[in-house]
């Protein structure tokens, strides 16, 4: 399900929007299966997004310090 | 008969004619033919008048002058005739006849004019006077040049005269020390021959090398000057070709010869006194000049030696003057040096400082910009971790959410799932006996039916 075209503020407000209606407990437990699924699957997005991110920036400032 | 008288009865009777007719006094001009004065100092003259064509003696009278008149009147004359009282001389006298009866009639003087034998003298050297003058002779003497030195000298007097041996001693003893030829020409000085022996000598010395002639007699000599007021020695004297000094001596009359000659001079000492004092106007002169030229060349040598020494005062001066200027151009030189020292030391330092202050302000703005920078970069980390951070946490959270929600977890502990049709019941309303249900467990279902 994953789309190249989402973006980590997308995967936050869909992420945040499945912990939403779980918290609900309006949730049917076959449905939230799936909820679950997908929070999983963004959260790994996210995750993998914020490492990604984390190393670019570090990548950069070590350009910075290096250039000091 | 004639009467008869005796020589004494005569006498008396002209005694008493003259006592009637001629008994007042009379003025009476005659010439001085003798002159006897006696020891009682009675005067005895004899009174003559002389043809004025022939000179024969035509009247003679005996006079006397009575001691006590004679004492006046014989000074009284003499100082104002300017004459001796003498004989040869013409008078103007008051007499009173007195007639004795042993010496006849005589004239008795009682006084005398003067005036009249000046006059008369006078009157003759005036005709000899104005003789030579309208002759044109009378200032040629007087016109000779005077020798500068006069040395040769010519003399004519008689060898004997007191005058002459004062003018030989008073010239040749000069203090000076003054050296004279003096030549003597003899002559009669008084007297009738006076006149041409004088003019005899006069003759001989006028061929000869003389510088000047003296014609002087012993002084206070009383005896006759008549030959020195006569015509012809007076020609000769004013055509004589030397000059003539006279010294003829005597202080009252100035005779035609004074008159005539070069130099006229009283005593034969002031003769010798007037050639010493010519000569001593030349030493003198010639030692003036002498003076005169030592001390012009000393003032010279003075005056070039001041100017000399001037100059050196100037050229010493110059050196300070020199050195002064030495000595300021060092000064100007080192100040100039100092000052460009100080100028190049003061613009060092202002370029220092701005280099200084430039540097400064480049390390200040680069620190500035330094810490802009790491601001900005510790603000980029602090806040790209934060921001990091957060969004792990929520992601975190999220997962753990998710975890603990999970049904598989829950049914792990004993839990289960009801479900009637494939939907789950949370309620035990939801189903009617008989009805089939399914309970889900954590491993397998059980299929069920409600009673």
């Amino acid at each position: 399900m994953a789309k190249k075209e989402l973006t980590y503020k997308q995967a936050m407000q869909e992420l945040e929007a499945i912990l939403a209606e779980i918290e609900s407990e309006d949730v049917d437990i076959d449905k939230m299966t799936e909820m679950i699924k997908r929070a999983t699957e963004l959260i790994q997005f996210c995750k993998t997004r914020l490492t990604n991110t984390k190393d670019e920036i570090e990548k950069s400032l070590k350009l910075l310090d290096n250039n000091k | 008969m004639h009467q008869t008288y005796t020589l004494s009865q005569l006498s008396a009777i002209i005694k008493e004619v003259l006592n009637i007719y001629l008994s007042d006094y009379f003025w009476i001009k005659a010439e001085i033919s003798e002159l006897h004065e006696n020891r009682n100092g009675n005067c005895y003259l004899e009174l003559i008048e002389k043809d004025t064509y022939t000179d024969k003696i035509i009247t003679k009278f005996r006079a006397i002058i009575w001691s006590n008149v004679y004492r006046i009147l014989k000074p009284y004359f003499e100082q104002n005739a300017q004459a001796e009282f003498k004989a040869g001389i013409n008078v103007l006298l008051k007499v009173k006849i007195e007639f004795s009866d042993l010496y006849g009639i005589s004239l008795v003087v009682h006084d005398i004019d003067p005036s009249f034998t000046l006059g008369d003298f006078e009157l003759r050297r005036a005709q000899i006077l104005h003789q030579l003058m309208s002759e044109g002779v009378f200032e040629m003497n007087k016109q000779l040049p005077f020798a500068i030195v006069p040395q040769r000298i010519a003399v004519i007097s008689s060898e004997t005269a007191a005058g002459y041996q004062d003018f030989i001693n008073h010239l040749q003893n000069n203090e000076y020390g003054f050296k004279y030829q003096v030549k003597l020409f003899k002559a009669y000085m008084q007297g009738d021959e006076a006149e041409p022996s004088i003019i005899q000598a006069l003759d001989k010395i006028s061929g000869q090398d003389f510088d000047v002639l003296v014609i002087t007699r012993g002084g206070g000599s009383r005896s006759d000057l008549a030959a020195f007021d006569r015509y012809l020695l007076a020609l000769h004297i004013c055509q004589f070709p030397i000059p003539v000094i006279s010294a003829i001596g005597h202080e009252r009359d100035v005779s035609i010869i004074d008159m005539v000659a070069h130099t006229r001079v009283k005593t034969p000492t002031a003769a010798a006194h007037f050639i010493i004092d010519k000569t001593l106007q030349f030493w003198t002169a010639i030692s003036n000049l002498y003076e005169n030229i030592i001390h012009q060349a000393k003032n010279l040598v003075d005056n070039e030696q001041k100017i000399l020494e001037q100059y050196a005062i100037v050229l010493k001066n110059s050196k300070y003057v020199v050195n002064e200027q030495e000595y300021y151009v060092k000064e100007t030189v080192s100040s100039i040096i100092k000052q460009t020292q100080l100028k190049l030391i003061d613009t060092s330092n202002k370029i220092d400082n701005y280099a200084n202050s430039l540097i400064f302000k480049i390390h200040r703005r680069m620190q500035f910009e330094n810490n802009t920078i790491h601001s900005f970069y510790s603000n980029i980390v602090n806040i790209t971790q934060y921001r990091l951070q957060q969004a792990t946490q929520h992601i975190i959270y999220a997962e753990k959410f998710i975890q603990a929600v999970h049904p598989e977890k829950v049914l792990r502990k004993g839990y289960s799932i009801t479900r009637k049709n494939g939907k789950a019941i949370k309620s035990s309303t939801e189903v009617q006996s008989g009805n089939e249900i399914t309970t889900v467990l954590y491993q397998g279902e059980i299929i069920s039916y409600v009673k």
